[in-house]
């Protein structure tokens, strides 16, 4: 069973530049384990040092946020589209 | 407001909102009373203040301390070539003003802290945030909270932005992103850049919600966030609801005034 | 061939857009040496070079400031 996850520009790096890319998985916990086999690099990203999903990160379901479902544990299905939407702040000059 | 007479001049400037089903003489009073802060006056704030101040909204206030350079123009539109080196606040109300002279701006040449945010904040009725770093989006949100004030967020990286409307309740930024992420994980326009028209695109979007929200027309971007790619002219919508567990808006919320937020960003 | 930049007192982001603007003329493989300050600069720039895809050779402090070799690798 898989899904499509759309990868926002900061991650595309790990996947080889890829902008989406095709992962299986039941639940958004497996889809994640998956990615970091596939493309080593995402877990580090995406988790903090305690395994928690980082905060600055939003994962949707086909445009519903996981945490108003049930967080990783997520089910999935066939086609499903997930979604990482990372916090953006604008743009800094450093040099004042 | 309702007693306010249009001049000949402003009939003419107005007719096209006027003539617009759901607008109308009452609507364009609605927009001449109306006061909006913006925060920056940057990428964001450029087209959003040009746009509010052609729509003859009443009343601008400007936050910006920083001063017009060379590399603002790529796409701070209210600023122009002779402005390199004044104050943002400065050419921004010349530009407002050559758009349209009805509207009253504010400006404020401070950078937008703990001590001034609540005072600024509680002098208008709508809040634009198109400020360029995390302690100063957070430093809205909290102090939009704690006055009830709607916050209209807009924010962009590289080729993508985002926008969306927290009115007081219904969610605020801290339930979308309830910590920054650490310093240098995420790169910076300064780092990474950012395409010139991209903040045109998002900054109007949140003009044209400070206008629907003051008309009281459509429905607002709230408890739904656009997502907008450049590269591939894709608009995606999502969900969002508040949080119960808010440190701020949230039933409990643990943070209850406004805080240190260059080390709540980790920048301290 | 070896290209030599001296980016001293060359503030962020603009020493990282002209080292990105020289290795847009020069061939893969081709070697850039820059001089580089302390601070933002040596944090920044070499980051902006390994992110890009090109190689960081050499980094050799040089009293206030900082040496790159830089190696040009396969567009993007």
């Amino acid at each position: 069973m898989a899904v499509e996850v759309r990868l926002p520009m900061i991650l595309q790096k790990v996947a080889g530049g890829a902008k989406t890319v095709k992962v299986e998985g039941k639940s958004i916990r497996e889809v994640f384990d998956n990615l970091e086999k596939n493309h080593p690099g995402f877990a580090s990203r995406l988790f903090d040092n305690e395994g928690n999903l980082n905060h600055f990160i939003m994962v949707y379901v086909n445009n519903e946020d996981i945490r108003l479902q049930r967080g990783m544990q997520t089910e999935l299905k066939d086609g499903d589209v997930i979604t990482l939407l990372p916090a953006m702040a604008g743009g800094e000059d450093c040099c004042r | 407001m309702a007693d306010i007479r249009f001049s000949e001049e402003q009939i003419r400037r107005y007719s096209r909102h006027i003539l617009l089903q759901g607008v109308g003489g009452k609507g364009q009073r609605k927009l001449l009373g109306a006061s909006v802060l913006l925060v920056g006056t940057g990428g964001l704030g450029s087209p959003a203040a040009l746009y509010l101040a052609a729509a003859g909204v009443g009343k601008l206030g400007l936050v910006d301390f920083d001063v017009v350079d060379l590399s603002n123009l790529q796409r701070q539109v209210l600023h122009h070539t002779h402005d390199i080196g004044r104050l943002k606040v400065e050419s921004a109300t010349t530009a407002i003003h050559d758009i349209n002279p009805d509207v009253q701006v504010v400006p404020h040449t401070v950078r937008l802290s703990s001590e001034n945010a609540l005072n600024l904040v509680a002098g208008y009725d709508i809040v634009l945030d198109g400020s360029d770093n995390f302690p100063t989006r957070y430093l809205v949100n909290d102090a939009c909270v704690f006055k009830s004030k709607p916050n209209i967020h807009g924010s962009i990286l590289l080729f993508h932005g985002m926008a969306t409307t927290f009115l007081p309740g219904k969610g605020c930024y801290r339930c979308l992103y309830p910590v920054p992420p650490p310093p240098g994980t995420v790169p910076s326009c300064q780092e990474a850049g950012v395409l010139g028209v991209l903040p045109g695109i998002i900054g109007i979007i949140q003009a044209t919600e400070t206008i629907k929200l003051i008309l009281g027309i459509g429905e607002v971007l709230s408890e739904r966030l656009v997502f907008y790619d450049a590269l591939t002219m894709e608009f995606k919508e999502v969900k969002y609801k508040r949080n119960p567990r808010c440190p701020v808006c949230g039933e409990e919320p643990s943070i209850t005034r406004l805080i240190d937020y260059e080390e709540f960003c980790g920048l301290r | 061939m070896k290209k030599f930049m001296d980016l001293r007192g060359t503030c962020c982001p603009y020493n990282w857009v002209k080292v990105k603007l020289e290795l847009e003329e020069v061939d893969n493989g081709d070697q850039l040496e820059v001089l580089l300050d302390d601070g933002e600069p040596i944090r920044n720039v070499p980051r902006s070079v390994t992110q890009e895809g090109h190689a960081l050779l050499k980094v050799t402090p040089e009293g206030e400031h900082f040496r790159l070799l830089i190696e040009k690798r396969g567009e993007k």
